[in-house]
């Protein structure tokens, strides 16, 4: 018992300093607490002494108003400390999850590509939405039930056995079972609720699914079929439901009957001692009261370590991620490094995803001079937008080096490292946020002609322009929706605006039509001819713009030359586009 | 996280019933009228078992532990209001032997009216003395004790009357026997109390649990009902609601319905019928004291009302709060390298930590509101028991109520508040779950639908003929899409339809499969207007490949066959085979059996082409649309592409909305559109002959075509 408890106390160890930055705040809570809980116990004694002098026929009008002014200001006072202990103990809960919250997001700001290829987005969601919930709780209504539980329990026992020992041994027969009741029922109900609401996120997905892929099942004519996926997973959740609400049905009223138990023996016990003179009626009544009082506090018990438990399973989760070092960091030394060519050396870099045999890059031997522009060729896989990830450090490799301007990256911070490389990943990811933000994410230095300019050259000025509310105008769900083409565009001019001196694009102009691409591409190697541009393509009218082109095959790098002497030398890259030549298509139409 | 995919409709709320609403809902609940009313039926038992517990305290005190006897003496003629008391209540009274005195049981004090009481006390018939009646047998228990000061009197019905004062004087052991009815009383009293409890427990269990059931069932009606009429109504309704929204109706809405059945049902009504039997039984006990007592509840009302509306908006902005919160990490987390890529961390977190400030301000005034509430009602409930301690204790000094009935009173009083608090609570979930249902059937009764023909024509001789003639079109009324369109698509021919984005392209294939239909002019399958036709019918003669394929969770197999029995798995493969899909199907893990929401994802953009051509395959259809897709893919699968369509367009009425020149240069005949006409029509060869847009188009490519 001992053992487990101190595990538990060490998970919420990181939320130490916010207990001790929040200590006098916490102290007045529990305080306040204290307080409310010794004059709860107080409005008992007064009214077992309001029902004793009528019994004996003492009581007069006066001492009747004495009574009942004497519990309306115990009660007064109760809500007053009610409400201070709500608002520090509380409030406190409320203030962790939001400190915990930040910390954790500008934690994971850190963390590099590799842990996000192995971490689902909806992980990271719960860790942050349902986890934090979770320590909220434990921290708030779990400490402040803790406390309650044990004082208030403590206290009315007290009571009770000043009135009549034995009664009181009597009536708390059923209180072991509230408490194991509590608990058993918390827990089950807890993962009753959890399988609800995986059925319903279930449900969920597959009417989201039935209603995107709506062109599908139409021209198939398969509306049954959806219709009855829809029905099955509709059904799962009826059927958790009705499984969670058997608990649920259960619980409540077993525990008022158990409660109820204790009256039935304070009545028959009770009754007894009062006709016997050994306690009086007015103790039978505050007998009553204090056993309605410890019900809270039996049930709560149960509730509390579930509350605890859950708390520190979140903990630990959310631990896991604080834990977790970022294994792509700037060096010790932060000063800022020289660079301004952009030539990049890449010497016998090797690379293996983890839980793969395959290397993905092996024994890779590349530079490329400022000035230059580089293609690289090959097929799904070959290992090409791994090389890329490479540069910008979103992986670093295995074995091998790579340097700018002779520079090894690792020795470069990694925000001046990044802001020297303009980086087009293959799908464009733009954000819910006005299209200005797009492109400045907050940076106060750019001018509109910077932003123009950009536009101008990803081709995507006009259109939004054309737009009403034009740069101003949200993207995203809520807002606007691009196509690919203009998701591609965007992200092209929000690179090129900050003019990196290494431009890296990695497959990403797939989605724009031929033309188009030509003309962007056209503005941005005349406009780019001093600095270092890497492209990825599968255009053979892409590629052949390179001053020179790199073919890698399974991880290696098997041709390198110009265009005109790959096509001519018989090897992969001729195999590979010679078809696609002879036939003219450029893989995209005419239009 | 749970499917609103930042869609919080939160902006409208309805009131809190509505009449044509419920009504209309209603009807949804008809088929299970009778296990509703079983359900109201057990919800009114548990109410009943609920309120007599504390009833059975008042028993317990009044009849069996306080229990005395009060005389009323007779032998004196000036007693003029013992006369009448005697003459009043008759039923009360026990005579004694001689006739000069009757004897009444205490707990009957408070049915005597009290002017009499008063008058027969200032006469000296009714003395404060209180007496004990015991049987003559048990007497003989008494011979060792001490006689009592004043004689035993007897009674007629053979019990003898000895001072209250004398018994309590008694040996404990003595009393045990002397008092033995009222012990047997206290034991009847608890163990009928704990024959309530279970009952109670029986009661509320079956009546939560039918309750759940028939709510959800009556859920899961609504949901089928309201999912197939969406999945029903035409695409352009479809396409004017974001996905999200639509999701958001048939799952979290129903859900909120849920709710509303379910509080409805078991608590506002079983709350309104406790507050009923409470107000019931306090003035009965005693209705001066029970009137008083309810001069609190206005106040109640009141604060309740003043602070649920206050409590839910806090809660509205909270949940608001969250779900941008929400929103912005879903976006965070999926977009982390372009944050790191671009720098842009310290932008975000700024950013988030707005958003979460914001949610923790919302938190605290959530807060601070309810921690007004709970104390606030806890003190109206101690004022009512104060109120009960002076004006009821006043009416138990007079005799005008029993001690007994002032502990209920005040254990009904305490009662009385959680129902009030239940109610307001709901009046959250019914507002919610109202605006819910209006959504709903705002759905249910909107929304165009292709209508499908009176009586279906039937197709004799399925040659497979496409044709368009003079179609106009427009999505929005002033934009024409499609201007005047004619064509015709021979049986087995492949016809390219090539054009600007925007030209009218994808309208075709909507108007073949009718997802649409034409504004003016129509659209012909094997010549019958494809109006006439069941869409079923219609749309089974035609696959569709589309520019995007779609992928459903489930395996392989069954994003192949969809579902469709008909389908074999041996078909499966075959349709595979012959779409060049075989070579990575085989390479999956589970290859045919294959999980698509787990493996989906992997698939690239060709291979999932590939996937959608053997969809199309294997329901091998004398007809086929395909919508070439724009994005590149590496020249491997290129061929592989090419190879497959050419294989699937060879033998049957092919429509290709092309992009590739490889398959254009196939087609039997080409439709160049542009602003929605048809501008040229021929071959390859013809249109390049032609030296008109076709050729100009071209013209461009081949300059970047040649090394």
């Amino acid at each position: 018992m001992n053992l487990p408890l101190v595990k538990t106390a060490k998970d919420f160890l990181p939320l130490k300093q916010y207990f001790i930055d929040n200590r006098y705040r916490l102290a007045f809570g529990l305080f306040s607490l204290l307080t409310v809980d010794f004059l709860q116990l107080m409005v008992p004694v007064v009214l077992k002494r309001a029902v004793d002098d009528l019994t004996y026929k003492i009581a007069t009008p006066g001492i009747l108003v004495k009574y009942s002014a004497a519990i309306l200001i115990i009660s007064l006072l109760i809500a007053l400390f009610r409400y201070t202990w709500r608002l520090c103990v509380m409030g406190f809960a409320v203030k962790v999850e939001e400190r915990l919250r930040n910390r954790l997001f500008s934690h994971l700001q850190t963390l590099s590509m590799s842990f996000y290829l192995r971490t689902k987005t909806g992980d990271i969601m719960a860790r942050s939405i349902n986890d934090i919930r979770a320590v909220k709780m434990a921290s708030g209504m779990g400490l402040v039930s803790l406390v309650d539980g044990i004082v208030i329990g403590a206290a009315a026992v007290g009571f009770m056995i000043y009135i009549s020992p034995s009664l009181t041994a009597f009536s708390l027969i059923p209180a072991p079972f509230i408490i194991l009741m509590a608990r058993i029922h918390t827990k089950k109900m807890s993962r009753g609720y959890d399988k609800v609401q995986k059925s319903f996120s279930e449900l969920t997905e597959t009417v989201r699914e039935a209603f995107a892929g709506i062109r599908v099942v139409k021209s198939f004519a398969r509306e049954r079929w959806a219709s009855e996926k829809v029905r099955s997973a509709g059904l799962v959740n009826v059927t958790e439901n009705i499984k969670l609400s058997r608990t649920l049905a259960l619980f409540f009223p077993a525990m008022t009957m158990f409660t109820n138990i204790g009256l039935a023996v304070v009545i028959l016990f009770g009754g007894r001692l009062a006709i016997l003179g050994d306690i009086t009626t007015g103790d039978f009544v505050a007998f009553i009261v204090y056993l309605n009082l410890l019900t809270w506090p039996m049930m709560a018990m149960g509730w509390v370590t579930n509350l605890f438990q859950r708390g520190a399973v979140s903990m630990r989760r959310i631990n896991n991620i604080l834990n977790e070092i970022p294994d792509i960091a700037s060096p010790e030394n932060t000063a800022l490094i020289e660079i301004s060519r952009g030539d990049i050396t890449i010497k016998n870099v090797c690379f293996t995803y983890p839980e793969k045999s395959e290397p993905a890059l092996s024994h890779i031997n590349l530079s490329v001079s400022a000035g230059r522009t580089v293609s690289i060729a090959g097929k799904v896989g070959s290992g090409k937008s791994t090389l890329l990830n490479l540069i910008p450090r979103l992986m670093d490799p295995e074995s091998g080096s790579i340097l700018i301007d002779g520079h090894e990256i690792r020795d470069i911070p990694l925000g001046q490292l990044r802001e020297s490389i303009g980086f087009i990943t293959q799908e464009a990811f733009i954000f819910s946020d006005t299209i200005r933000n797009n492109m400045t994410f907050g940076r106060e230095d750019i001018t509109e002609e910077q932003i123009e300019k950009a536009l101008r050259c990803a081709r995507f000025y006009d259109e939004v322009m054309d737009l009403p509310l034009g740069l101003e105008t949200v993207l995203g769900e809520k807002g606007v929706t691009l196509s690919g083409g203009q998701k591609q565009r965007l992200a092209i001019a929000r690179t090129i605006i900050f003019d990196p001196l290494i431009l890296i694009i990695d497959d990403s102009l797939s989605m724009i039509d031929t033309r188009t691409e030509e003309a962007i591409l056209n503005e941005l190697i005349t406009m780019r001819s001093e600095r270092t541009n890497i492209i990825v393509s599968h255009r053979l009218s892409t590629i052949s713009r390179a001053d020179s082109i790199v073919v890698m095959k399974d991880g290696k790098i098997i041709e390198t030359g110009d265009h005109e002497s790959l096509l001519g030398n018989g090897g992969e890259f001729s195999r590979l586009y010679k078809k696609q030549v002879m036939s003219g298509d450029l893989g995209e139409g005419i239009l | 996280m749970h499917g609103d995919f930042g869609y919080m409709e939160e902006g409208k709320l309805g009131k809190p019933y509505d009449m044509k609403l419920l009504k209309r809902l209603g009807e949804y609940a008809l088929p299970y009228w009778k296990g509703i009313c079983l359900a109201l039926i057990l919800a009114i038992a548990v109410t009943l078992t609920g309120l007599v517990l504390p009833y059975l305290s008042k028993v317990a005190i009044d009849r069996y532990i306080l229990s005395s006897w009060q005389e009323l003496r007779l032998d004196n003629p000036d007693y003029k209001y013992a006369l009448k008391f005697k003459n009043s209540y008759p039923d009360i009274l026990t005579f004694s032997e001689n006739g000069e005195s009757a004897f009444f049981h205490k707990r009957h004090t408070k049915d005597i009216d009290p002017a009499v009481l008063h008058s027969c006390r200032e006469e000296g018939a009714i003395s404060e003395k209180t007496y004990y009646l015991v049987n003559k047998e048990k007497l003989k228990q008494l011979e060792s004790a001490p006689k009592p000061e004043t004689g035993p009197v007897t009674l007629s019905d053979g019990r003898i009357a000895l001072p209250k004062s004398f018994i309590d004087s008694l040996p404990k052991d003595t009393v045990l026997k002397v008092r033995a009815s009222d012990f047997s009383g206290l034991v009847k009293v608890g163990v009928f109390l704990i024959f309530i409890l279970l009952v109670s427990l029986g009661l509320n269990y079956l009546d939560y649990y039918l309750l759940e059931c028939i709510g959800q069932n009556i859920m899961q009606d609504v949901r089928m009902k309201l999912f197939d009429h969406i999945q029903s109504r035409a695409l352009s309704f479809i396409n004017k609601n974001p996905v999200g929204r639509l999701v958001t109706r048939v799952t979290n809405d129903i859900e909120n319905l849920n709710e509303m059945f379910k509080s409805v049902l078991i608590t506002i009504f079983k709350d309104i019928f406790i507050l009923a039997g409470i107000i019931a039984i306090l003035l009965f006990l005693n209705w001066k004291l029970a009137l008083i007592s309810f001069t609190l509840l206005p106040v109640i009302f009141i604060f309740t009302l003043f602070f649920s509306r206050l409590m839910r908006n806090a809660f509205r902005t909270m949940r608001e709060k969250v779900s941008k919160l929400n929103a912005f990490q879903q976006e965070q987390f999926a977009g982390m390298r372009i944050i790191q890529l671009l720098t842009r961390e310290k932008y975000q977190m700024k950013i988030f930590s707005g958003f979460n400030h914001e949610n923790y301000l919302a938190g605290m005034h959530q807060l601070k509101l309810s921690a007004v509430v709970v104390p606030v009602m806890e003190l109206l409930s101690a004022a009512g028991v104060s109120l009960i301690i002076w004006y009821g204790g006043g009416k138990v000094i007079s005799d005008q109520l029993s001690l007994g009935s002032l502990v209920a009173f005040i254990s009904y009083i305490q009662m009385f508040f959680r129902p009030i608090r239940e109610i307001s609570e709901k009046y959250n979930t019914m507002q919610s779950a109202m605006a819910s249902s209006e959504r709903i059937f705002e759905f249910m009764d909107n929304g165009e639908e292709i209508s499908e023909p009176e009586s279906d024509a039937d197709i004799k001789d399925k040659r497979g003929k496409i044709e368009f003639k003079n179609v106009c079109f427009s999505y929005e009324k002033g934009r024409p899409v499609l201007n005047d369109v004619s064509f015709t698509i021979n049986p087995g021919e492949m016809v390219a339809v090539v054009g600007a984005t925007g030209a009218g392209k994808t309208t075709i294939v909507n108007l073949i499969e009718r997802f649409y239909d034409p504004d003016e002019g129509a659209v012909f399958l094997d010549d019958v207007d494809v109006r006439l036709l069941k869409k079923e019918d219609l749309r089974s003669r035609i696959s569709l490949v589309m520019q995007d394929v779609f992928l459903f969770s489930g395996d392989l197999k069954e994003n192949i066959s969809l579902g469709k029995e008909s389908i074999t798995p041996e078909k499966i493969k075959e349709a595979a085979e012959e779409a060049n899909a075989r070579w990575f199907i085989d390479k999956l893990p589970d290859e045919f059996n294959q999980n698509m929401s787990e493996g989906g994802s992997t698939l690239s953009a060709g291979e999932r082409q590939l996937l959608s051509f053997s969809r199309a395959l294997a329901y091998d259809t004398d007809i086929l649309i395909l919508d070439e897709a724009t994005s590149s893919v590496d020249p491997e699968t290129e061929r592989l592409i090419q190879d497959a369509i050419n294989r699937m367009t060879s033998s049957r009425t092919t429509l290709v909305v092309a992009h590739r020149l490889s398959t254009i240069k196939k087609a039997d005949s080409i439709i160049v559109m542009g602003n929605g006409r048809i501008i040229e029509q021929g071959n390859h060869e013809q249109l390049m002959a032609k030296k008109g847009r076709y050729y100009r188009l071209n013209l461009f490519r081949e300059s970047y075509g040649e090394p």
